[in-house]
């Protein structure tokens, strides 16, 4: 459907979106249906090739977060409709999947899974293994405890889909051009301004890097970087010539996440490929786009899957092999996609890391981000895909190399409740990370930053990491369990250094105002004061919960959650007049701070300091600087526990 | 498709009788820094038959500098290859040694003071060495170096010179030991034994950058050779002695002029004997009076022997046998990365270039296994998995062995058609019952020498 003759690019474009596999295409379509109709698609290569073409075109309902689930269910039924839409045929095939547990966590882990399904009314149900066994005519059922039947899931040729939704789009006024290569974006004054490609500039007030693997280094092509982090992993799935009695086109695709495989039917034969404990990551140096199109088969790091698919399907052993495909896909640090507007960049929006869901969530998240564009915001909390969720740290390929080879894995792994990311960890630590790494102490990891769990008492032995992972009660229970009664019915001390902590003033009292704007809580409260409040937006929404203290008449400090650094500042200065003498700095790393914590907090502060705590003196929700212990103002700057003086007293 | 089959032996099984005459040795350093040479060298040996009949040795030699190492294939029973692996390092650093300290031995004999250690064994504990037989072998010893004083060849003592000056001197020695006799009745019968049964050698000397090699009969050496590109390729650094190497036929020819069709007789030695130069087998050394005179007067044991009373057939212009051996030259470059000594039951399962290369990826711990592609054949996805489990299985027998010599015999044993190592196939082959293993396989003893390139570097850049 492509123009093969070389068209010029147009001088100028609302939106120019860089990449023409399946998100690039969903974001167009979805605009264009949205009204906007001023677009330009740049796709270096051919439209739908990438990993969009190599993708086993699997769309599954099955997802570990809600939005995800809602995303894939919206991009199902688009899909159905499409080739009535558009007259792109689209091999829309209804196969339902089938969830194989060969354990009984694993059937608890779909158990879960389903009622997180039925919530969405989507229809699924829990199976034996001799219904399995009558739903997929292959399947070895001797080892398996249950299933889980999805009856709605189906499967597309997803380059064919692409190329629907660009059609459409195209018929709604959007260009496309192919083989033309996106260098960079053009900034002027923090705003998106025109792309630079190779074959001349265009102007544009949006843009959207949908430009899958490639992204990364697309983002930090400009002048004024956006850190999108991806990278990409190889990943194997196996071609057969048809079986002998060849498999019909709606046979359930088969999901076997303890043999790591997946499993669908293909012109016949099979479509088999998986998630392997060793991932192969690939392009950390960088990009080659003619690398993608003819990458090694590796049957030796295959052999797992292979050996895995033998055993859940037996008789495929005579069947003979097409051949082993190898499609890198991008994986993200946390296996969500990373969609929204750049916190750095205005009007610069990303979609992409989609660790190999991009056919499932295509449609969803095309429209997800088409609406955020649109309206400005997006229609549905999609808090856990937003860019904003990762800081600069975690932006290291060094760091993405690490963790990736993590999250691979973990597509396919037991998802217990409260696991922790053991790569790329320490990336940022409290001073007093090594006294309680010393105390004992259990880590887990937010935004990049080590917070202790709990604390091991001496002489305790936990369960290695991998026995502890259970859906039943932890060995760590009892320890929390004790400690909360300890800041309960005691006192207790808790290192809050990881918070977010910005301080904002003005020489006069435009600080004040703006917060007063911003802020849904009173902060016209007297110097010393700590209010609780929540930033709103336009349509009283809730976009950060945090501490306000008023540290003089025109100077606030404000405490946040750890993981709304990066969401909090852009939404701050996103809203602050760009004229005014306001100032704001991140000071997060100028203060440790501690919670003391309990009914004796007031007796074990009293002991360390000559400062009256009477309430009179120190009443609640009070601000106050003092020395505690022996910190004085002579070892002022190094001393954290002097800085600790900044003391909120909860009042429930 | 594979057909369930039971296992004869479990994978530990395996090990333990792979791993049951495997040795090591490490030059130990010398001030924090290795000057030698040799690295060090792993040996192992496989019997087949009861008892083996292979025999190794090795040993530094103290007065002199330079490591030996051989290896010694026993035919007709294990005496001749045991008295050789016991005596031939001797007689090789008697002959290496300079006059001032053969005179210094000598007169310490003499006089009855302690002996200045000639050679440092490095010995597995079931190389033994026959203590009965001790004074015999001294004396003898002894009458050579004597004759080496007296004979006062002085100066530098030529390496090849004194290779085949001390086969030929120790087969000689055999050879007169068992026409002289012993009033012991238990030594007699031994030297008898000794020089009736026959032995091949196949021993190296190593000095600094300077490599002999030292060959009588069928065993092997081989120098493993890294190529810039990593590859591996193969030095032969003997040649056989035996019906297929055409020079060796010739030379029996020659030396028996009237006897060319009956010389070499159904690729043996008078349609007998394999390997056409040997240590003992005096049935194809001594005249047939001698043979006889011998074995009548020879105790009864001997006498009983149907095989040593045998004489060969066109038997006429003796001696047709000889334990001169082929001395052959190499001087080490840093790209010689190991030697390995081998009996012929390596050679015999194994080609050369496989047993370079599977050495050389066991001693860098790099596997450079090809990959694999479907390409245009038609390949299941049951061959594929059954030829991915074999490569698996060849890559975990690395990390298996400790020894270069056990991974060897393991996949000389253990080789299927795709040369990778089958489970199922070690444990048949060495399940085999003792009167059956003959005759699947022969003895295998191996040792790898492994060389240490930097000091070879250095010696290069003096």
């Amino acid at each position: 459907s492509a123009s093969t003759e070389v068209q010029p690019l147009p001088p100028r474009a609302q939106v120019v979106i860089c990449g023409g596999g399946i998100m690039g295409a969903s974001v167009a379509y979805h605009l264009t249906k949205l009204g906007w109709h001023d677009i330009l698609l740049l796709e270096q290569g051919r439209l739908g090739a990438g990993s969009t073409r190599f993708c086993a075109g699997a769309v599954s309902t099955v997802k570990h977060i809600s939005i995800e689930t809602e995303m894939a269910e919206y991009s199902n039924r688009l899909y159905q409709q499409l080739e009535a839409e558009t007259g792109v045929p689209t091999g829309y095939t209804r196969t339902g999947t089938i969830l194989l547990a060969q354990t009984q966590d694993r059937l608890i882990s779909l158990r879960r899974m389903m009622s997180r399904l039925r919530m969405k009314g989507i229809p699924c149900e829990i199976i034996t293994p001799k219904r399995v066994g009558q739903l997929h005519p292959l399947i070895n059922i001797h080892d398996l405890v249950g299933a889980m039947y999805v009856p709605e899931d189906a499967v597309v040729s997803t380059s064919d889909v692409t190329l629907a939704m660009v059609t459409a789009a195209r018929s709604k006024g959007a260009q496309v051009h192919e083989l033309t290569t996106v260098n960079h974006v053009l900034v002027e004054k923090g705003h998106v301004s025109g792309v630079d490609t190779d074959r001349g500039q265009v102007e544009c007030e949006y843009f959207v890097n949908c430009a899958g693997q490639w992204a990364y280094e697309l983002g930090l092509s400009n002048e004024e970087p956006v850190s999108i982090p991806l990278h990409a992993c190889e990943h194997f799935y196996l071609l057969t010539r048809p079986v002998a009695t060849p498999l019909r086109d709606s046979t359930p695709t088969v999901v076997d996440p303890d043999g790591r495989i997946y499993i669908r039917s293909w012109q016949g034969g099979i479509l088999s490929g998986g998630f392997e404990k060793n991932p192969k990551p690939i392009f950390t140096e960088g990009r080659n786009q003619l690398e993608i199109q003819n990458l090694q088969e590796d049957w030796d790091h295959f052999e797992p899957l292979l050996s895995a698919l033998l055993r859940r399907m037996p008789s495929l052993e005579a069947l003979e092999i097409l051949r082993l495909v190898n499609c890198p896909e991008s994986f993200t640090p946390d296996m969500r996609c990373v969609m929204g507007e750049s916190p750095t960049l205005c009007k610069y929006f990303v979609l992409a890391g989609m660790n190999s869901q991009g056919c499932s969530l295509g449609g969803g998240a095309g429209r997800f981000l088409a609406e955020w564009m649109v309206h400005g915001y997006p229609q549905d909390n999609v808090w856990p895909l937003d860019i904003k969720r990762f800081g600069a740290l975690q932006s290291s390929r060094t760091f993405l190399r690490h963790r990736v080879m993590e999250v691979m894995p973990l597509i396919y792994d037991l998802k217990v409740p409260r696991w922790d990311f053991q790569t790329g960890r320490q990336l940022r630590t409290s001073p007093l990370y090594d006294r309680l790494d010393a105390q004992g102490a259990r880590w887990m990891e937010k935004h990049g930053f080590e917070r202790a769990k709990y604390f091991v008492p001496p002489g305790k032995d936990l369960l290695a990491l991998d026995q502890s992972k259970t859906f039943y009660k932890p060995d760590w229970f009892d320890i929390v369990g004790s400690e909360v009664k300890c800041c309960k019915e005691a006192v207790c001390v808790i290192d809050m250094s990881s918070f977010t902590k910005f301080e904002i003033s003005s020489p006069g009292d435009q600080a004040l105002e703006i917060l007063q704007y911003l802020f849904s809580n009173d902060l016209d409260v007297p110097v010393g004061h700590i209010v609780h409040t929540g930033m709103l937006n336009e349509r009283g929404g809730y976009e950060n919960d945090c501490s306000m203290v008023r540290l003089n008449k025109r100077s606030f400090f404000m405490i946040s959650p750890t993981d709304q650094q990066v969401h909090c500042w852009s939404w701050l200065k996103q809203h602050m007049p760009s004229d005014s003498d306001l100032l704001l700095e991140d000071v997060t790393w100028k203060y440790t701070a501690l919670n003391l914590i309990g009914p004796r907090a007031m007796d074990v502060l009293s002991e360390l300091s000559y400062t009256p705590m009477t309430p009179d003196h120190f009443p609640s929700l009070f601000c106050k600087e003092m020395s505690v212990g022996y910190a004085n103002d002579s070892c002022h700057e190094h001393d954290p526990y002097r800085r600790a003086g900044l003391h909120t007293i909860h009042s429930h | 498709v594979t057909t369930p089959q039971r296992f004869y032996l479990t994978p530990p099984q395996v090990n333990s009788i792979l791993k049951a005459n495997e040795y090591s040795f490490k030059v130990p350093e010398f001030d924090g820094k290795n000057i030698s040479s040799v690295l060090g060298f792993d040996s192992n040996q496989l019997p087949a038959n009861a008892p083996i009949e292979d025999r190794r040795s090795a040993a530094t030699c103290l007065q002199t500098r330079g490591m030996l190492l051989g290896v010694f294939d026993g035919h007709a029973g294990c005496a001749c290859a045991q008295a050789v692996s016991e005596r031939l390092f001797y007689y090789i650093a008697v002959s290496l040694l300079p006059q001032e300290t053969l005179l210094e031995i000598e007169h310490a004999v003499e006089s009855g003071r302690a002996l200045l250690p000639i050679l440092q064994w490095h010995k597995h504990p079931n190389d033994y060495f026959s203590k009965e037989a001790s004074k015999l072998y001294f004396n003898s010893l002894r009458t050579y170096w004597q004759e080496l004083i007296d004979l006062n060849a002085g100066e530098s003592t030529d390496v090849k010179e004194a290779l085949i000056n001390s086969f030929k001197r120790l087969d000689n020695d055999l050879s007169l030991e068992a026409q002289v006799g012993d009033p012991n009745s238990f030594l007699n019968y031994w030297v008898l034994r000794v020089a009736f049964s026959g032995a091949t050698a196949c021993v190296a000397h190593v000095d600094g950058v300077n490599l002999h090699v030292a060959n009588t009969g069928d065993s092997r050496a081989l120098l493993g050779v890294q190529e810039e590109d990593g590859s591996w390729s193969a030095v032969t650094m003997s040649h056989d002695h035996n019906a297929q190497n055409d020079s060796e036929v010739k030379r029996l020819k020659t030396e028996h002029p009237k006897e060319e069709k009956t010389v070499v007789k159904q690729d043996r030695l008078l349609g007998l004997l394999m390997p056409f130069r040997a240590f003992g087998d005096v049935k194809f050394k001594w005249s047939i009076d001698l043979q006889k005179r011998v074995v009548e007067s020879g105790p009864d044991q001997l006498n009983d022997n149907e095989y040593t009373k045998f004489i060969p057939p066109n038997y006429h212009t003796p001696p047709y046998l000889s334990a001169e051996p082929e001395v052959i030259y190499h001087k080490l470059r840093p790209k010689d990365k190991f030697l390995i000594l081998a009996t012929d039951g390596l050679w015999e399962t194994m080609h050369r270039q496989d047993v370079v290369r599977i050495v050389g990826e066991y001693l860098t711990g790099v596997h450079h296994q090809q990959p694999l592609a479907v390409g245009g054949y038609k390949v299941t996805l049951g061959q594929m998995q059954g030829l991915l489990m074999d490569r698996r299985a060849r890559i975990s027998s690395v990390f298996e062995d400790q020894n270069a010599a056990t991974h060897l015999i393991r996949h000389a044993v253990g080789n299927n058609e795709f040369g990778t190592v089958d489970h199922e196939r070690l444990s048949k082959m060495l399940s085999l019952p003792e009167e059956l293993a003959r005759m699947y396989r022969d003895d295998i003893t191996i040792i790898v020498v492994q060389f240490n390139s930097h000091v070879i570097g250095a010696y290069q850049n003096l």
